[in-house]
């Protein structure tokens, strides 16, 4: 397996990595999530040995790999932009490899053939690559950069110069590619929906760090910190305080008291709090007009809960005006100003209908709803 | 097209606005060309088969031809072996002393031949800082570094003209090759030599062959170099054709020696053109800060500042040489044999404006100051007249435009002294009689401008996108405003760019000159060739404070190319 330890790299004096530490197990498809600009490609540079780091290590099955040069490490790469080799034909781009480690001219032609045909571009061998389509150059880079069977293949956003359609049909294929090879992979990219479709795990990278290190579901459902909050989308973040009512513990908001659900970790007794709200923890309820003022019901079908874990509706209710709605389909955003004007967004099914912009809701937040941050901040 | 015409008002003129430099063409180049090719035709019928006796087995002008062709391509490797490191450096790192160094890459593209020979001289010849040095250092008598006059002179003077050719035309290319290109490779298994070899020097190689071409057709048509550096025993065609034209008044020899050096320059000229498009084939080429870093580490500093020092050396030592020279006394005068005074003096400078002999026909350095400027301003003036409307034509990009575009730039393939003897025989009689027109000089020179200064021109025309015109336009500019307000202050620079261009090139054009000028009305350049080749320190410092003044002119000229210029004049 490839151990990186303890590596870090910084260009004149700004750290671009910092004592990252993570390893791939053989077979595992890695995914590196992080905004552009936070060191991804550098830790590739790195792990290909393009780049010197400052301090720290790679190793690969226990093996140091600092005294051993980019081109003799194994591990291919495929580049943002694919860098085509313009001189070389289709085919000479894949062959190179093979041809650099001396196969006879025979097995070089065998395995090209097999890889674009793993790729599914047999017969584009003797396409001139600099008439290649966007989604055509891909498929090339991934044959290059496979063809000479690495150890390890480091993809740098491999899929960020093609548009949306072709991504998603393209990366369908990535992975199954990389799968059927059981090819060992580090997946770098900005893009969460990439990175949790393609990854067994995920790494996610703050600016020259990293955040949180867990598999796709992991990941989703506990962030390890505001940052990665906010870069999976999650935007709710609130203060609050722990609170033990009845006997249950719970957390004090500024519209109420919510209890933690029984499967979130015991958090921190300390006072303040960090608290993410996530934006399909919540359902909508309508207004009905009684006597005693108005009173909500959940808008689900009847028979289910009125109340959440026995405890009293009002308690957890949250009420604002709908700022915005943007239609995605089967859900929709709902932009909620809250009292005290903060904004909060929750995604909705739509089949429940849709509330008008400027009217006020009120929306019940789920058992799960709330999850507990460990750093302050907001 | 349709809209511009409206808002235009000149547009439609567009079409006759080619009569101008087709004209111009038709009549100053290519007449003299046909001229020049009759006057072969009738030499070989009338000499007995000329050309036969001219290239037999071990004739004398074999031998010119073989030596025009070794130099040159000696010439050439040492060139691309002196500029490819400097080209290297410029294009995948980023440092300081950058700026400098591009400015300093500038100098040799206006710098007169008669003032890097000169340069040369004050360094190296036997009156040099070098040679007088080492005779004061080791009490010698004679110099003891022998390089003016040997063939080391010539390959030297060359390799400091055309080693910026390699810097930039390669450096500008590599600097935009993705070295991801060769990262890619290595991640493939190619150690950095292979890397190199298979990745990024065949992508190299189209730019290289373009920069050896260039070089190679640069001292192929070598002139002022030979004849000054190199001395009597060296003759290449284009100082072969001079000869026999001027000092033995044999036409038809001259004729078919020019006809020869036409076919070369063609031949090369189309391979050039053929090997520039090629350079221009579709890489993805990467923004600078994608391709450059910053130098790290001892050795990489090291190496920096050693082809920075080797450049610096080669290409400011001989023009601070000669400024220095110009104003040191370092020698016995002829009239004051025997006692040597060393010292700084303005004595060469006062020279100038002495006419010492008395002589009728002598035209004090001063004098020729005058005639040199007075050509200068008609160039200026017939240049931008001609580039500029050529330039606005051209800039139409229709069919009959890029049809027209490679002709426009025929005269930079074709030698001075060439040009100058077509107008020997062109111009010598009727029906165009301008022997004795003071526009003669003037005309050469403009055909030897004319192609920088269309294209210092013509990116300029074409960066006047029409929209501007509509913009103005709408917020109701007319038309004449329009030309005054838009269309005037854009082209100005590149009118500056040109005009300096034009001014430095006839101020310093020796090739054309040599071939034109009456003795009563010698130029510059001619003037520190005389003076040059005469005997006597007086001489000698006469040469070097009139070169110092031409070099003067020529930096100011660079200056004012290099901050006003838009786009890449040097696109060549």
């Amino acid at each position: 397996m490839l151990q990186v330890s303890h590596v870090s790299k910084s260009f004149n004096g700004a750290y671009a990595l910092l004592n990252v530490s993570f390893g791939v197990d053989v077979g595992e498809i890695v995914a590196v999530l992080g905004p552009s600009g936070c060191g991804k490609s550098t830790l590739l540079g790195v792990i290909a040995g393009l780049i010197k780091q400052d301090a720290g290590h790679v190793s690969w099955q226990g093996q140091s790999l600092s005294n051993v040069p980019p081109y003799l490490r194994k591990f291919g790469m495929m580049f943002q932009d694919y860098a085509l080799f313009p001189h070389r034909t289709v085919y000479g781009n894949v062959a190179f490899g093979l041809q650099m480690q001396g196969f006879s001219e025979t097995e070089v032609r065998t395995r090209v053939a097999n890889t674009l045909d793993l790729v599914g571009m047999t017969g584009f061998e003797h396409r001139d690559v600099n008439t290649l389509s966007g989604g055509e150059g891909q498929r090339v880079a991934l044959a290059r950069a496979l063809a000479p069977r690495p150890r390890l293949v480091m993809l740098d956003e491999p899929l960020g110069a093609l548009d949306r359609t072709l991504q998603e049909q393209l990366l369908v294929e990535l992975k199954s590619v990389l799968r059927t090879r059981r090819q060992t992979a580090i997946y770098v990219t900005h893009d969460q929906d990439e990175a949790f479709a393609v990854a067994d795990r995920v790494i996610i990278m703050g600016v020259g760090v990293i955040e949180q290190v867990g598999t796709p579901q992991q990941i989703y459902a506990h962030p390890a910190s505001v940052f990665v909050a906010r870069f999976l989308g999650m935007t709710n973040i609130l203060q609050g305080r722990l609170e033990s009512v009845d006997g249950r513990l719970g957390v004090r908001m500024f519209f109420g008291w919510h209890p933690l659900a029984s499967t979130h970790a015991t958090p921190p007794m300390s006072g303040r709090l960090t608290i993410l709200l996530r934006p399909t923890g919540v359902h909508l309820l309508h207004s009905e007009s009684r006597q005693d003022g108005l009173a909500y019901m959940p808008v689900v079908n009847s028979g289910e809960q009125s109340s959440i874990d026995g405890l009293p509706l009002e308690l957890c209710m949250l009420c604002g005006t709908v700022r915005s709605i943007s239609f995605r389909g089967a859900v929709y955003r709902l932009l909620l100003q809250v009292t005290g004007g903060k904004e909060l967004s929750f995604e909705m099914p739509t089949h429940n209908g849709i509330p008008s912009v400027g009217s006020k809701v009120c929306v019940a937040l789920d058992s799960d709803a709330i999850l507990c941050l460990p750093e302050g901040e907001d | 097209m349709q809209a511009s015409q409206h808002s235009y008002p000149l547009e439609r003129y567009r079409a006759l606005i080619w009569i101008f430099p087709l004209a111009f063409l038709g009549l100053f180049y290519f007449y003299p060309l046909l001229e020049i090719l009759r006057v072969s035709l009738m030499a070989e019928l009338r000499g007995a088969a000329l050309l036969s006796v001219l290239f037999s087995e071990g004739s004398y002008f074999r031998g010119v031809l073989w030596f025009t062709i070794w130099q040159a391509a000696v010439s050439t490797v040492l060139t691309l072996l002196v500029g490819l490191p400097g080209a290297y450096l410029v294009a995948r790192y980023r440092f300081r002393a950058k700026r400098l160094l591009y400015a300093l890459t500038a100098i040799p593209f206006v710098m007169p031949t008669v003032v890097v020979a000169a340069g040369f001289n004050a360094l190296l010849g036997p009156r040099g800082w070098v040679n007088l040095g080492l005779m004061h250092v080791w009490g010698l008598d004679a110099p003891p570094i022998i390089v003016m006059h040997t063939i080391w002179a010539i390959l030297l003077a060359h390799v400091f003209y055309n080693t910026t050719i390699v810097v930039r035309l390669v450096g500008d290319f590599w600097a935009r090759l993705d070295p991801r290109l060769g990262q890619a490779a290595v991640t493939l298994g190619a150690d950095r030599w292979r890397a190199f070899t298979h990745i990024t020097a065949p992508l190299l190689a189209p730019a290289v062959l373009t920069a050896a071409i260039l070089v190679f057709i640069f001292d192929f048509t070598s002139f002022g170099v030979i004849l000054l550096l190199g001395g009597p025993q060296f003759s290449t065609l284009e100082v072969e054709i001079y000869r026999q034209a001027i000092n033995f008044f044999d036409l038809p020899t001259a004729a078919i020696l020019s006809l020869l050096q036409i076919l070369c320059t063609f031949g090369m000229t189309i391979a050039y053109t053929r090997m520039a498009v090629r350079v221009s084939r579709p890489l993805q080429l990467r923004p600078y800060k994608h391709t450059q870093r910053l130098l790290s580490g001892r050795f990489e500093r090291i190496l920096a500042g050693a082809i920075i020092a080797g450049l610096l050396l080669l290409l400011a030592a001989p023009l601070a040489a000669l400024a220095c020279r110009s104003v040191f006394k370092l020698d016995a005068d002829r009239a004051e044999r025997g006692v040597v005074a060393i010292g700084f003096t303005l004595n060469y400078y006062q020279e100038l404006f002495v006419n010492r002999r008395q002589a009728l026909f002598y035209v004090t350095p001063f004098e020729t100051m005058a005639i040199s400027l007075r050509n200068a301003v008609m160039t200026v003036t017939l240049s931008l007249i001609l580039g500029g409307s050529a330039a606005w034509a051209l800039a139409g990009r229709s069919r009959f435009a890029r049809w027209m575009d490679p002709l426009m730039m025929l005269p930079l393939g074709t030698s001075a002294v060439t040009l100058g003897y077509g107008f020997i025989v062109a111009f010598n009689r009727s029906p165009v009689n301008l022997r004795a027109s003071p526009l003669l000089i003037p005309l050469a020179h403009t055909l030897v401008a004319f192609p920088l200064v269309l294209r210092s021109l013509l990116p300029v025309w074409r960066s006047i996108r029409p929209q501007l015109r509509h913009a103005a336009s709408m917020l109701g500019a007319s038309p004449l405003r329009i030309l005054r307000e838009v269309d005037l202050p854009l082209v100005g620079r590149g009118a500056i760019v040109a005009s300096a261009f034009a001014f430095t090139i006839s101020l310093g054009e020796f090739g054309a000159s040599s071939m034109l000028a009456r003795p009563e009305f010698p130029t510059v350049p001619m003037a520190i060739y005389r003076h040059l080749s005469q005997p006597g320190a007086l001489n000698y410092g006469q040469a070097l404070a009139l070169s110092t003044i031409l070099m003067v002119f020529c930096g100011v000229g660079i200056l004012a190319i290099e901050s006003l210029r838009v786009g890449e004049v040097s696109e060549f």
